[in-house]
């Protein structure tokens, strides 16, 4: 397994070289002259070329590149052009914010998600299983911009249960972040049910759970230990390739609750041409990814013996 | 074949008291209140976008120029409650002595303000030293140092002696960049600037090159804040999220990314500072005490305007605009005024005029547009500015918040001619169709009858709904005439790449003065700034450029009143901008808010304020009531359901 990893983490190598030269692409070479939307209205030449020149996109593009490269690979990208701050103290300040929403409402979506399917999947093409598939059905076709502003207006103001907005950080701000969870949830689990639900049903269709049946293995038995089991392969799969995004952070809860995280970061340096910002963030996206990637396989082998990884 | 049934287990039993152990607490701890441990009469108030720094040379947007102004002191500063935005000192002892060829400017300091304490001021041991000249000289050398990457710099270019020297030597990579320089050394390669000559700690001289009316409009900007070197020495780049400065409020904690909220809290080292006569009427028993008021202000930053509308109806916040959606909920549009609901709760509606202008703009050098299609360009501008519909605009995209505006010099401004009308605008008394005729008149005259034969015109819009609104607008007016308008969405910056570029053809914008100066606005169409300079429009004209180079000679003045009346001339009858309005501020402020008035020019406002904490205290109980029955309908709902499933469960066989 050790070999596996090696080899995989040396293969990231390539893959980050191509994510760099992409984004170095877009940003440098589609994008255009980013100096120019640096400078206010008020700035002329002058500001812009100094800007260029302390920006470093005076240089050739080649040169750029290569300055890229080595802030990959030692993963400082300098500062941030727009708020002159080091990006690797923005990123990490965010981190937490998006995290603390992110993280826990992902659990929670996703123990509800799997239960619900369960449930499901264990009284398929009952009324419990159809009205719960219409509720997931229904609950996805809502935009999630709806549950933000019924959340905010109707248990933030009208019933003044939970704060409207806002973000504190340590234990006592948990009250600022139950009603962007329960509304990650409510956005989240339609989906999760449904897919969780399709994994189940195609296990419990299986031989080896008539087997168990027919043997008299416990109902409790054969759902937690056998289905569950064998099927985490795919929800392995769901959850561990969404951890990257959820340090990215939500963009939507962010902006609607003040949440001082990663999701807003990006948005925001996206409309003020931050490249330093926007590079550090598809890089370290990357790297999560890949990593993520790595984890999920490891895990695959670990929950299922039969997988080896050579 | 099995028979399935869900067993009963203790795996419930053990979860349900785990569960309740963790919910129970959560739910003792909710409620709305988002200001726990809140200190009687501190000030709540909005931001509508975060601050991008709370460095003094970064100061560019509003919302960094709003903390940076409340943290800071200037030299000067506007007398708040002026409706004609007049100057007084503020860390200056007096206005400036200005010598009789106007090309001097002495400034004396006050004696006795200090900073606020903090670790950066070593040799005191953490305890503020007084404001001294040589500051105010070391914050404009920063200013105008190329590595620090300020976009202030217009404000001195071109008007100090020595000074631009200065900034093209600070660009030299000789000179290695150092965000924590606190002194400009000539072994450095530093120019003397002997422009700023610090006369004694409280004494400085400004010499100038040519004379600068406008100069103590620009030392109230947070641009030009005081603040010690020793911070910069400390702090360098992270000014942009700490602050040192004399002013009226400390930052109280440090701000996460300056995203959420600032917390600011009052200075009680600030200077003697008394509640002017002419505040407002409901603050007359505070006329001549000490400001700040508020022992703490806390500013929330809000990107959407639905939480910040709540909030502010839930009397979380002290005062609010209005949303363009949630106008009708504020404003009953038969009276213009408040709607009962908010009459109800004693809110109070002030309306007042910005010291802006929305404009549409040419790109004067555009060959079908500008000035290369001669006269055929010319009637294409006229045209399309007298299609333009303003009234309906007002009506239906500002909800009424705004009025026509007809050239660059607004009525606060000396040179204002009351009798002077755009030509090229509908005219007072004048009906739609017939401003309409006029306008497909000039397109007949120029080869264009009904439109025909027009090129196309291309609009940069801003991205979102509402640049698009007023795209539809624009292409519905230019329709009746028969010209057609294609629209080009993009974001703010890469619309002023556009533009730098001179690719735009043809964009909307706002532009809000900076002091209340006419030349502010000229300063847009003067041929030297054309792109990518500030005059995006590319409008060169000899006689407006001669007459703007001449009129930045002179003090106010009639004769400088004559060259500013004869400048709006030459720019409405070319049509360089179709005039559409100046918008119109309408703040709501909660009954316990005394103080507060909008100053289009200043933000140094927290002080002013003053919050009656009893009246906010009683209102909050009443609008902040938690309404419990929603969780127990829901847990009701929810737990029927869990039976119903659990017995469905227990009395259903299936099969595998």
């Amino acid at each position: 397994m050790a070999g596996y990893i090696a080899r995989r983490l040396l293969l990231a190598i390539p893959t980050l070289i191509g994510i760099t030269l992409i984004t170095f692409l877009l940003l440098s070479v589609a994008a255009g002259d980013p100096a120019q939307a640096l400078v206010s209205m008020k700035g002329g030449e002058y500001e812009i070329e100094q800007a260029r020149r302390e920006t470093g996109t005076d240089k050739p593009l080649v040169v750029q590149y290569l300055r890229f490269l080595g802030e990959t690979f030692t993963l400082d990208f300098g500062d941030s052009w727009v708020k002159n701050r080091p990006v690797s103290d923005l990123i990490l300040e965010g981190i937490g914010p998006s995290a603390s929403v992110t993280v826990p409402a992902f659990i929670l979506a996703t123990l509800i998600a799997i239960a619900l399917a369960l449930l499901c999947a264990f009284y398929r093409d009952s009324l419990v299983d159809r009205l719960t598939v219409i509720s997931a059905v229904a609950g996805l076709s809502v935009s999630s911009l709806a549950y933000i502003i019924f959340g905010q207006y109707w248990v933030g103001y009208r019933w003044s249960l939970l704060p409207v907005f806002g973000y504190e950080s340590g234990l006592h701000g948990i009250v600022f972040l139950i009603l962007p969870w329960l509304i990650w949830v409510a956005i989240s689990v339609g989906s999760d049910v449904r897919f969780f639900r399709t994994v189940m049903l195609e296990e419990m269709g299986k031989d080896y759970v008539r087997t168990a049946a027919a043997k008299g293995v416990p109902t409790r038995t054969i759902l937690f230990r056998h289905i569950l089991k064998n099927a985490m392969i795919p929800i392995i799969t769901r959850v561990v390739i969404a951890f990257p995004f959820l340090f990215v952070g939500s963009l939507l809860l962010e902006r609607f609750f003040g949440i001082p995280g990663v999701g807003y970061l990006s948005i925001e340096a996206v409309t003020t041409n931050d490249y330093p910002v926007i590079k550090a963030l598809v890089v370290y996206s990357g790297i999560l990814y890949i990593l993520f990637t790595i984890i999920s396989d490891v895990l695959y082998a670990l929950v299922d013996p039969r997988v080896r990884l050579r | 074949m099995g028979r399935g049934r869900l067993q009963r287990h203790t795996c419930a039993r053990r979860l349900l008291p785990l569960a309740a152990a963790v919910l129970l607490p959560l739910l003792g701890a909710c409620g709305a209140d988002p200001y726990p441990g809140a200190l009687p009469g501190e000030l709540h108030v909005p931001l509508s976008s975060a601050p991008q720094s709370l460095d003094p040379i970064r100061g560019s947007d509003q919302y960094s120029n709003t903390c940076i102004s409340n943290l800071y002191d200037q030299l000067y500063e506007y007398d708040y409650y002026s409706p004609t935005f007049e100057l007084k000192p503020c860390l200056a002892a007096a206005m400036p002595e200005v010598s009789e060829d106007a090309l001097t400017y002495t400034i004396r300091l006050r004696k006795g303000v200090r900073y606020i304490d903090d670790t950066c001021f070593r040799e005191s041991a953490g305890r503020g030293r007084e404001v001294v000249a040589s500051d105010v000289k070391f914050n404009i050398l920063r200013l105008m140092d190329a590595k620090s990457r300020s976009d202030g710099t217009w404000l001195f270019k071109d008007r100090v002696v020595g000074l631009d020297a200065f900034a093209a030597a600070s660009a030299s990579p000789k000179i290695p960049k150092n965000t924590h320089r606190s002194r400009y050394d000539k072994a450095e390669g530093y120019p003397d600037v002997d422009g700023l000559e610090v006369v004694d700690d409280h004494t400085l001289r400004i010499h100038l090159i040519k004379p600068y009316a406008l100069l103590p409009w620009i030392l109230t900007m947070g641009y030009t804040s005081v603040y010690p070197p020793e911070a910069v020495a400390l702090y360098g780049d992270d000014l942009s999220v700490q602050a040192v400065g004399s002013g009226p409020y400390r930052l109280g904690e440090r701000p996460a990314r300056l995203k959420h909220k600032l917390v600011f809290e009052r200075n009680e080292s600030y200077r003697q500072d008394l509640y002017p006569a002419n505040g407002t009427p409901d603050m007359k028993e505070f006329v001549g005490q000490r400001m700040p008021f508020s022992p703490r202000v806390i500013a929330t930053v809000f990107e959407e305007d639905q939480p910040a509308w709540l909030y502010f109806l839930s009397g979380y916040l002290d005062r609010s605009g209005i949303p363009k959606d949630s106008f009708d909920q504020a404003i009953d549009r038969s009276t213009g005024g408040l709607t009962q609901a908010l009459i109800q709760q004693g809110i109070n509606l002030t309306k007042d005029e910005r010291l802006d202008i929305v404009y549409d703009a040419f790109n004067m050098e555009d060959p079908n547009f500008g000035s290369p299609a001669g006269e055929r360009g010319l009637a294409l501008r006229r045209a399309i500015s007298l299609a333009t519909d303003v009234n309906w605009q007002i009506e239906h995209l500002y909800t009424g918040r705004a009025r026509p505006v007809q050239g660059p010099i607004l009525e606060e401004f000396r040179e204002f001619d009351p009798e002077f009308r755009n030509p090229w605008l509908r005219q007072p008394g004048e009906t739609r169709e017939a401003a309409l005729d006029r306008a497909r008149r000039v397109l007949a005259e120029a080869g264009y009858p009904g439109g025909v034969g027009a090129p196309r015109l291309t609009q940069d819009v801003s991205a979102g709904t509402t640049g698009l609104q007023f795209f539809q607008a624009t292409q519905a007016d230019l329709a009746d005439i028969g010209l057609k308008i294609d629209a080009l969405q993009m974001s703010f910056p890469d619309m002023l790449k556009r533009q730098r570029n001179k690719e735009s053809q043809f964009w909307g914008v706002a532009w809000g003065a900076d002091y209340p100066d006419a030349q502010n606005f000229f300063q847009l169409y003067y041929g030297p700034n054309k792109s990518p300079g500030s005059n995006a429009t590319n409008f060169d004209d000899p006689e407006f450029n001669k007459l703007y180079e001449d009129a930045a000679l002179l003090l106010p003045g009639p004769e400088r009143d004559r060259m500013y009346r004869r400048m709006q001339e030459i720019v409405t009858d070319q049509c360089v901008w179709v005039f559409r309005v100046r918008r119109k501020m309408y703040t709501l402020v909660h009954p316990w808010l005394h103080g507060y008035r909008y100053n289009d020019l200043s933000t140094k406002y927290f002080k002013y304020c003053r919050v009656d904490e009893n009246a906010r205290s009683l209102a909050r109980a009443r609008l902040g009531k938690p309404n419990p029955w929603p969780i127990v309908w829901t847990s009701l709902v929810l737990l029927a359901l869990v039976v119903t499933t659990f017995w469905a469960a227990r009395n259903t066989r299936r099969a595998w």
